[in-house]
């Protein structure tokens, strides 16, 4: 039987599961993994089961495709700004899911997701950071680092914080190690911005007026498809691009900034709205995707391309992931 | 038509994959979910989240009240 996604903010077993699994995946370091052993250089230093998917998401980011001589070679990469950006994603949210299900020993658990779009259309926007997402007893607030919540950091007890270990060094591009213990960087609406989160009428948008799943060239500057107006590459004003999922990562800033962005839990609270949202449209609109396998299509964002991950050895393709509903539903499509 | 750019911040070379779209707008994969409206605008960017997460010194400049316009767009 399928298991249920609920809205994180109407289902208190949801929140308390997923900080509770969160901070057990932080601490497990059963499988003996090390950076060395997921192909990185350098020190070889132990990752835990939540620290791999957040090394996962900093390669796929750092591998551009395509990488033909005479294409532009930096215009996707194997996860983001093309077409694989939605089921890339969702095969990641479900290898988490079925982390959180073994150290919760419990396999009903279906990831949360968290409906920004509410948040969205609360005025004035100013008071968006105070909602209850971001209350201590939710995942916390804003902080450098967060020192509330079930993910805050404790300066005189480092060792029973929530701790970040590896983030992406924006300057050189390198996966890095903090010089000392820290915790999670939020901003929750940088000081100078006036903007807020996506609203429920710009997805109503992404539902009503799209009717393809992408176009060429597959980029971020495709003007229609749902893929590129999902992940927040088209304008809802002239001097914006980025919007929806796009937004959300920009609005939380911090360590929601670099390619390093899983390390805050809420990356995957965003995710599964963003999947949620994906649902809605393929209900409405067929399940269908694009590009096909021509070879004229990049290479990693086509129908039957593998989608390769750095925390299992199963591979899976974006033809693999239209179709979920034997795994999991959600409560509430929008 | 091929550009090149050379970036340093504090002597330190700038060496994340960078591209520039045909309307002049910047992107960086390090900081993926933003585009810029100029090459300036996306290196205020770096440094002000290179301050936030710690990875290099602020040199005692307080970040908490502000940040500086990056011309995101």
């Amino acid at each position: 039987m399928a298991r249920i996604r609920h809205n994180i903010l109407t289902d208190p077993s949801s929140l308390e599961k997923f900080c509770r699994g969160i901070n057990l995946l932080k601490r497990d370091f059963s499988a003996g993994v090390t950076t060395n052993s997921l192909g990185l250089a350098g020190m070889n230093l132990p990752v835990s089961a939540y620290d791999q998917f957040v090394i996962w998401h900093y390669v796929a980011m750092n591998i551009l495709t395509p990488q033909e001589p005479g294409l532009n070679p930096t215009a996707r990469n194997a996860a983001h700004r093309g077409s694989v950006f939605l089921p890339w994603h969702r095969f990641m949210l479900l290898l988490l899911e079925q982390h959180l299900q073994r150290v919760l020993e419990d396999e009903t658990f279906g990831l949360p997701y968290w409906d920004w779009a509410v948040d969205g259309d609360h005025q004035p926007i100013g008071e968006q950071p105070g909602l209850a997402l971001w209350k201590e007893t939710a995942i916390g607030g804003a902080g450098t680092p967060v020192e509330d919540g079930p993910f805050r950091f404790d300066r005189e007890h480092p060792e029973d914080s929530f701790t970040v270990r590896f983030f992406e060094d924006v300057i050189s591009g390198e996966l890095s190690v903090p010089l000392a213990d820290r915790g999670l960087v939020r901003q929750l609406q940088r000081p100078t911005s006036t903007l807020g989160l996506p609203t429920s009428q710009q997805v109503k948008t992404v539902l009503d007026d799209q009717t393809d799943y992408d176009i060429p060239n597959w980029d971020a500057r495709c003007r229609k498809g749902i893929r590129n107006l999902l992940e927040g590459w088209i304008g809802f004003s002239p001097d914006s691009r980025s919007e929806l999922h796009n937004r959300v990562h920009v609005w939380i800033g911090g360590d929601m900034g670099p390619g390093t962005s899983p390390n805050d839990p809420v990356f995957y609270l965003n995710h599964c709205n963003v999947d949620r949202i994906w649902e809605a449209w393929m209900v409405k609109h067929g399940r269908t995707y694009a590009p096909d396998d021509s070879s004229t299509n990049p290479v990693g964002h086509r129908l039957n391309d593998p989608i390769i991950s750095l925390v299992t050895r199963l591979t899976t393709t974006p033809a693999k992931m239209l179709d979920v509903t034997n795994i999991y539903t959600y409560d509430a499509l929008p | 038509m091929v550009t090149t750019y050379t970036i340093t911040i504090d002597d330190q070379p700038v060496r994340g994959h960078l591209n520039i779209d045909n309307d002049g707008s910047v992107h960086y994969h390090a900081i993926p979910n933003q585009e810029f409206l100029s090459m300036i605008g996306m290196v205020k960017r770096i440094i002000d989240l290179s301050i936030d997460l710690g990875a290099i010194d602020s040199g005692g400049h307080d970040h908490s009240g502000h940040d500086h316009d990056s011309g995101e767009g």
